[in-house]
């Protein structure tokens, strides 16, 4: 069966069949126990669970009929954040929820062809691609049901964009990232080598943005905690919206490694996936199926297929005899990101800003570096990282100022001014989850400011948090690396 | 297979096959030096001394304990491994990465000052065949306890660690000490099992050597008792999982 999943907003107005079919099929998953492998709630809790919360918020009952404990450290809290396995563990995510919801839609009469829509926020040719979809705000459908499309706890936007709490947009940067893999202190489109996210605890350039961004816009901002479910990786899933999200994160991939010129990463450990710990999901006949990231290339058997791969992901419209047959792959093998300067001690954050001082090595800072490198036809590339990032909530956004030593970080310029989200912050900072409790790292592309900072010795950087919390976050270190790319 | 797979490939990744020489070095070594003794054995012998009686001069002891560790414990820091070369300046990453090794090791080092002395005390009390399989048992009830488990997570935490010239040797050497710490928490009662081996010295590390290896594959995880995560790294994810390829 060919399925083909298709812009929301393409889907003939609101209400289409595609998006009738796919709220009856959350209503009826909703209505099995979390104990049932195709049930919403034991879907869900493969992304992220948290047993205390989830019952707290009358998502379960207090005492649920859960999987056994065996199954639930196999097949809960699987979801891949902060490494190279980010992309991949979604997208065959997103296949066993499509297959489970398209065969119960099938046995009630429904399309046989049914796909699971995607949102697709980053299309400028469409004057209301930021707007959350109708299907997910409206009370009721279909002739006055409750719409369990619309039953999530949220925040209060009603589009993408730069919010009070997240005072950045959403773009489309990276796609115009070269390699699949991050190296340490560089940026990459899917994230730094990592285990079943035990070792690379960075974000990718995807994951960073739009991924981390929309997260936050849709579930973040309101007055009190708990934030609404898609701030927070152990609730996320929960929303019927993150199905759309995910299946735009996926199409911009697809995109990604459509466009020329782009190298997706295809070495034995990524295409084998982690060990001991391995990607199973649920099948619709309520059984478990391994998969491995390499399934989830072109022409393997969870790849997925969109309508189209232009219009919201940067790629220019394929030529006559070109659309969707381009599928090459290699080695992505970055260029290694030379480390320039770190600050000299940790940081916590509060209510406060908080102002450190990163030492610039004195070579680096010579003109002559990028030449080599101008003269190949490439550039120079400066990241900013913020290394080994800690707190006790779900997700957190700071907002990083690079000024000068010593000067007024309210006259830097808007370019200065780097907003990061570091979602499931929580998470990675327990010692009792496959992070190991070694915190997060974002890692921001500081070329356009770069050169104005690099003429003295130091640069200063000034962190605040965006959202208000009483709780501390800590920054084990910031650190400065430039790139030589071809 | 495709278990197989994934972790033949992560076996040629990262610095993983270095510290599996290194370690293989150390067998060698250690090895030799057992064997180059045989003479000196022998004369120990003639005048009352016997190996499993720990009666060798201690300098010996202490160095063939030196050398068991690094056969034993090196490749189970490949990811803190990984962490430092990352977070240094890529000049000096070898050097840093020494720096590491030596306080990891220095800890596993002063460890035996403690456990040999524990192993002849063993000895003394009960028949080297039952306290073999006894230490052998006790040390997969261990491996299957909660403090075995807090000592497994807190040896995946990385920390701060400086960047540049001698403060990043410090710091990396700081950071293998307190991982070798950590490492000694859930490890110590397997490196007093070869030491009871009235025979097969050699073999009982290698097999532990293993067991170890497979047991720090294993993830972080909330600390309760559980199979010993060795044997789930082994056998694979099913272990204990009825029905799972089936209807729930």
């Amino acid at each position: 069966m060919s399925r083909i999943r298709k812009d929301i907003a393409s889907l003939g107005g609101v209400w289409s069949d595609t998006m009738t079919w796919y709220a009856n099929a959350v209503g009826a998953m909703r209505a099995k126990p979390i104990s049932d492998r195709t049930s919403w709630t034991y879907l869900a809790a493969i992304h992220g669970f948290d047993q205390r919360g989830w019952a707290a918020q009358s998502i379960i009952p207090s005492f649920p009929d859960l999987p056994s404990g065996n199954e639930q450290r196999l097949m809960f809290n699987q979801c891949q954040h902060a490494g190279w396995f980010f992309l991949p563990w979604h997208r065959g995510y997103l296949h066993a929820f499509e297959a489970i919801l398209a065969s119960w839609i099938e046995s009630q009469g429904g399309p046989s062809d049914w796909a699971l829509p995607y949102w697709n926020y980053l299309n400028a040719g469409n004057a209301t691609a930021r707007d959350i979809p109708q299907e997910f705000l409206d009370p009721t459908y279909d002739g006055g049901k409750p719409n369990p499309l619309a039953t999530a706890s949220r925040g209060p936007a009603t589009s993408l964009g730069t919010k009070p709490w997240i005072p950045v947009d959403i773009t489309l940067n990276a796609q115009s990232e070269t390699f699949y893999t991050s190296d340490p202190g560089g940026l990459g489109y899917g994230g730094p080598i990592s285990g079943f996210a035990q070792q690379g605890n960075a974000y990718g350039a995807n994951e960073s943005d739009p991924h981390n961004l929309v997260h936050v816009m849709v579930g973040g901002g309101k007055p009190v905690a708990p934030q609404g479910w898609m701030f927070d990786p152990n609730f996320a899933a929960l929303d019927p919206i993150f199905w759309v999200h995910h299946c735009n994160v996926d199409r911009l991939w697809a995109a990604w490694m459509d466009a020329p010129g782009h190298t997706q990463e295809n070495s034995q450990p990524w295409l084998n996936g982690p060990f001991p710990r391995q990607f199973m999901m649920p099948n619709p006949a309520g059984g478990v199926d391994v998969f491995v990231p390499g399934e989830t290339l072109p022409g393997q058997p969870l790849e997925p297929m969109y309508d189209k791969l232009v219009h919201g992901t940067g790629k220019p419209p394929a030529p006559a005899s070109g659309g969707l047959g381009v599928r090459g792959t290699a080695v992505s093998k970055p260029p290694a990101s030379r480390l320039i300067g770190t600050n000299d001690t940790d940081m916590t954050l509060g209510a406060d800003r908080v102002s450190s001082r990163l030492a610039i090595k004195a070579p680096a800072r010579s003109p002559g570096l990028g030449v080599a490198a101008a003269r190949r036809g490439g550039k120079r590339r400066v990241f900013l990282s913020v290394e080994g990032v800690k707190g006790e909530v779900p997700t957190a956004v700071l907002t990083v100022v690079l000024t000068p030593a010593g000067a007024d970080p309210a006259a830097a310029p808007e370019e200065a001014k780097k907003t990061l989200v570091f979602f499931g912050l929580g998470n990675a900072t327990s010692a009792e989850g496959p992070h190991g409790g070694s915190g997060l790292t974002q890692t921001v592309d500081i070329t356009d400011i770069a050169a104005s900072l690099m003429d003295g010795d130091e640069i200063e950087a000034h962190l605040q948090r965006s959202e208000d919390s009483d709780v501390e976050v800590k920054v084990e270190r910031l650190s400065v690396h430039v790139r030589e790319e071809d | 297979m495709r278990r197989f797979q994934a972790f033949r490939a992560q076996l040629f990744s990262g610095p993983l096959i270095t510290l599996i020489t290194i370690s293989f070095g150390a067998f060698v070594l250690l090895w030799m030096l057992q064997h180059g003794f045989a003479a000196v054995e022998l004369s120990a012998s003639d005048q009352g001394h016997s190996h499993h009686g720990l009666t060798f001069p201690m300098g010996y002891e202490m160095l063939n304990w030196c050398v068991m560790v690094i056969a034993m414990m090196t490749p189970l820091v490949a990811h803190n491994l990984s962490y430092v070369r990352s977070a240094v300046d890529a000049r000096i990453r070898g050097s840093v990465a020494l720096a590491f090794l030596l306080g990891y090791w220095a800890v596993w080092c002063v460890t035996g000052l403690f456990l040999m002395p524990l192993t002849a005390l063993i000895l003394a009390l009960a028949d080297a065949n039952i306290a073999f399989l006894i230490m052998i048992l006790g040390g997969l009830i261990y491996s299957a306890s909660p403090i075995a488990q807090l000592g497994r997570n807190l040896c995946h935490q990385s920390q701060r660690l400086e960047a540049f010239g001698a403060p990043a040797q410090w710091s990396s050497a700081r950071y293998g000490l307190v991982t070798g710490m950590r490492c000694t928490l859930v490890c110590w009662p397997w490196m007093i099992v070869p030491m009871l081996a009235l025979s097969g010295h050699m073999a009982a590390m290698i097999i532990v050597t293993v067991f170890l290896f497979f047991d720090r594959l294993s993830l972080p995880t909330k600390p309760a008792w559980r199979i010993p995560p060795a044997l789930g790294t082994v056998f694979g994810p099913r272990l204990g999982v009825p029905a799972l390829n089936g209807p729930a």
